[in-house]
């Protein structure tokens, strides 16, 4: 109870001090302290688990992040403090690979969206055949995405692919830069978008019948009631359905590797990422894209989460207990 | 504000089952009318068929003189309160009231003032900025009410507005209801499984029964002279007693003994060609301790003895409860009434009777006691449709 009062405040605080004192933190029952103590206890493997699988490796690369450590030339490992960050944020291949993720993400997590919520909607209001229904929209996510991967590259191949003949009138579409990103986030879309759509259904749960019932009496049209009441109740499992779907076309990876491999400067900064570390065996350059990733992704989380806050339903300041 | 007639309305699903049976209702402008009936009864179909929720199978619903089966809600001017209050939990209560008014394109002004008087009137003016979470359930039950009356529009349709409330809330919650009815005078249609809030709030009650309406008319009337044995059981509380009784030479012979027939009584039987098996039904304030009934008035009833169960002391009155020896009455509207009150299951066997005395009855837990009925008061039933053979309506 003794704090160090000011003499000019003294009576204000002394005043105050029940109200300020942390002392209801402080005194906790013998009970509560147990119970504290085997809620630390049962997280305690999770922890530890964590630390070893996610957190090591974490600061491991940031460490390696550090070094000039190329694996062709082991001798001339050295200290080389941010060298490496410079190196690679001046470099016009990872800013080329970061615009090339950029606009994969954004295109495709866009469309995914719109189509997504279609999905779901058709999904949620299905009456019969609702498990065929279900299925079925959910057989692209099913499939292993190198498998897929390959039959789209079949499928845009001159000469063999019933796409590059039909759509692309013969076309090498997967040699040129742009036409072949187009092709990338295509078979993204498609890969993903059952995923969205199982997201936002869960979310579509939540929007009570009545609330619907009662935004019709209100007057309001199918698309208002879409809009201004569906939309914002289900806000939180869109924004859910939105940050995974980023974070994940966000390191895409597997697609480009099998439809493009890098070439023609559709890398995305995974993909160059795993040529620096894996074929160039530069552990120093390829960590500290590691590292870049994780903070663009650590970002991406951020602001998510953020918006996630005013994204509660009945988050309005005074209410909270 | 409008009548609004349902003219053989059905409803039936596509499997087949068949929610209302050709209701016929008619609402008078600016009537407050309550649909009650147990869960399953087709009450709350009926009003999402007059709300545009539900289509109608066939039969016309007519709203202000025009036929509206084929209008969507929006297009009825009808206004609704859910049982779950319904309310947009990301608006404040000031936008979810102003909701309806601003998808009809009101202007600003109009939009404020409206929204200030619905406050004012349902005292909710300090909360208006406030989110539906923040506000308890009686708060939340009225901004449901307030989004509704802002319209001022033809009806309100109230599916069971008060159930999710606590009991001493609710009855004053019922009052003010009615109190706002009357201020707004507009035709409302109210669905509650509640008799008493049928009662006390509607200038007439329609109780319904499997999909079809039992009887129409206002609330003392029909329990006064229920049409049968689903009405008589339904509307009261304490509900009415059932005991099985047999005519026989213009007497009915029950388990409370033998009650003489009054002449009126005996020309109604008549004209209903009553069975000889009968279901005698009594209301419980037509019992009396037999020693404050006065000699003059004794003779117009019947006396019996039967030891007292459980006596309640209410203060105002005493409620005593009685087991006599011998059969149930059986019929489908009772088996159905237990069912919904949840006693179907309750054990003992033979007639259990409920009186309520005067509070300055001597009557003693555990011991015989005297009591006295009106036998002007008997009601009988048919066993076997549940029609009531002394109805006077």
């Amino acid at each position: 109870m003794s704090h160090a009062v000011s003499p000019a405040g003294a009576d204000a605080a002394v005043a105050e001090e029940p109200k300020l004192s942390p002392k209801a933190k402080a005194a906790l029952s013998e009970g509560k302290k147990a119970e504290r103590r085997l809620g630390l206890l049962l997280c305690a493997p999770a922890i530890l688990i964590m630390a070893a699988v996610a957190g090591w490796p974490i600061i491991y690369s940031v460490w390696l992040s550090l070094q000039r450590y190329d694996l062709k030339f082991p001798d001339r490992t050295e200290f080389v403090g941010l060298d490496n960050y410079i190196t690679v944020l001046s470099n016009g291949y990872w800013w080329n690979a970061m615009w090339v993720t950029v606009v994969i993400t954004v295109v495709s997590v866009a469309i995914e969206l719109v189509l997504g919520m279609v999905l779901a909607l058709i999904m949620h209001r299905t009456l019969v055949g609702r498990g065929i229904v279900r299925t079925s929209t959910l057989i692209p996510y099913g499939i292993v995405t190198v498998v897929a991967a390959f039959s789209w590259r079949y499928a845009w191949t001159p000469g063999t692919g019933y796409l590059a003949e039909t759509l692309a009138g013969g076309d090498p579409v997967l040699t040129e830069k742009v036409p072949a990103i187009m092709v990338v986030t295509l078979a993204e879309i498609w890969k993903t978008t059952p995923f969205m759509a199982l997201l936002l259904m869960a979310g579509l749960a939540l929007v009570p019948d009545d609330l619907l019932k009662a935004a019709a009496m209100d007057g309001a049209t199918a698309w208002q009631r879409f809009i201004k009441v569906m939309v914002p109740v289900m806000k939180p499992a869109i924004l859910v359905a939105l940050l995974f779907r980023t974070l994940d076309a966000f390191r895409i990876f597997d697609n480009l590797f099998v439809l493009t491999a890098g070439s023609q400067g559709t890398s995305s900064v995974s993909m160059l990422t795993y040529n620096n570390l894996i074929k160039g065996l530069n552990l120093g350059i390829g960590s500290t894209m590691s590292v870049l990733i994780f903070i663009a992704v650590a970002i991406i989380a951020f602001v998510f989460v953020k918006l996630f806050g005013t994204a509660a339903p009945g988050s309005d300041g005074g209410g909270r207990r | 504000m409008a009548e609004i007639v349902l003219d053989s309305v059905t409803k039936q699903y596509p499997d087949g089952a068949v929610a209302v049976r050709d209701v016929d209702i008619e609402i008078a402008d600016g009537e407050f009318i309550i649909l009650v009936g147990p869960s399953g009864c087709g009450k709350s179909t009926t009003l999402n068929m007059i709300a545009g929720l539900e289509d109608i199978t066939s039969g016309e619903l007519r709203i202000g003189g025009e036929r509206v089966n084929e209008r969507a809600p929006k297009d009825r001017d009808i206004a609704m309160v859910f049982q779950s209050y319904a309310l947009y939990p990301h608006m404040t209560v000031k936008e979810n009231m102003a909701f309806p008014l601003r998808l009809a394109k009101v202007d600003d002004a109009t939009v404020e003032k409206k929204v200030r008087d619905a406050a004012e009137i349902l005292d909710l003016t300090q909360h208006l900025d406030r989110k539906p979470s923040n506000l308890s359930g009686g708060q939340r039950q009225r901004v449901a009410m307030g989004r509704a009356i802002v319209r001022s529009p033809k009806a309100f349709l109230m599916d069971e507005p008060l159930s999710n409330l606590d009991a001493k809330l609710r009855v004053q919650m019922r009052t003010s209801v009615s109190r706002l009815q009357k201020q707004l005078g507009t035709t409302t249609v109210y669905v509650t499984h509640d008799q008493t809030e049928a009662m006390t709030l509607g200038d007439r009650v329609v109780v319904m029964r499997g999909g079809a309406v039992q009887q129409i008319g206002a609330p003392q009337f029909l329990y006064d002279n229920p049409a049968n044995l689903f009405v008589a059981g339904f509307i009261g509380s304490p509900a009415m007693n059932f005991v099985p009784a047999a005519l026989e030479n213009g007497t009915l012979r029950s388990a409370l003994g033998d009650v003489p027939l009054t002449d009126g009584v005996r020309g109604l039987l008549e004209g209903a060609a009553a069975p000889r098996e009968v279901i005698m039904g009594l209301r419980p304030e037509h019992f009396e301790d037999a020693r404050l009934v006065e000699d003059h008035v004794r003779s117009t009833g019947v006396t019996f003895t039967n030891q007292v169960d459980v006596l309640e002391s209410m203060g105002s009155d005493k409620f005593a409860y009685f087991s006599l020896a011998g059969e149930q009455a059986t019929s489908a509207e009772l088996a159905e009434l237990a069912a919904d009150a949840g006693s179907a299951d309750v054990p003992g066997g033979g007639v259990s009777l409920v009186a309520r005395i005067s509070a300055t009855s001597t009557a003693v837990e555990g011991e015989p006691a005297e009591i006295w009925f009106d036998a002007d008061k008997v009601q009988l039933f048919d066993p076997k449709n549940g029609r009531n053979l002394t109805y006077r309506g």
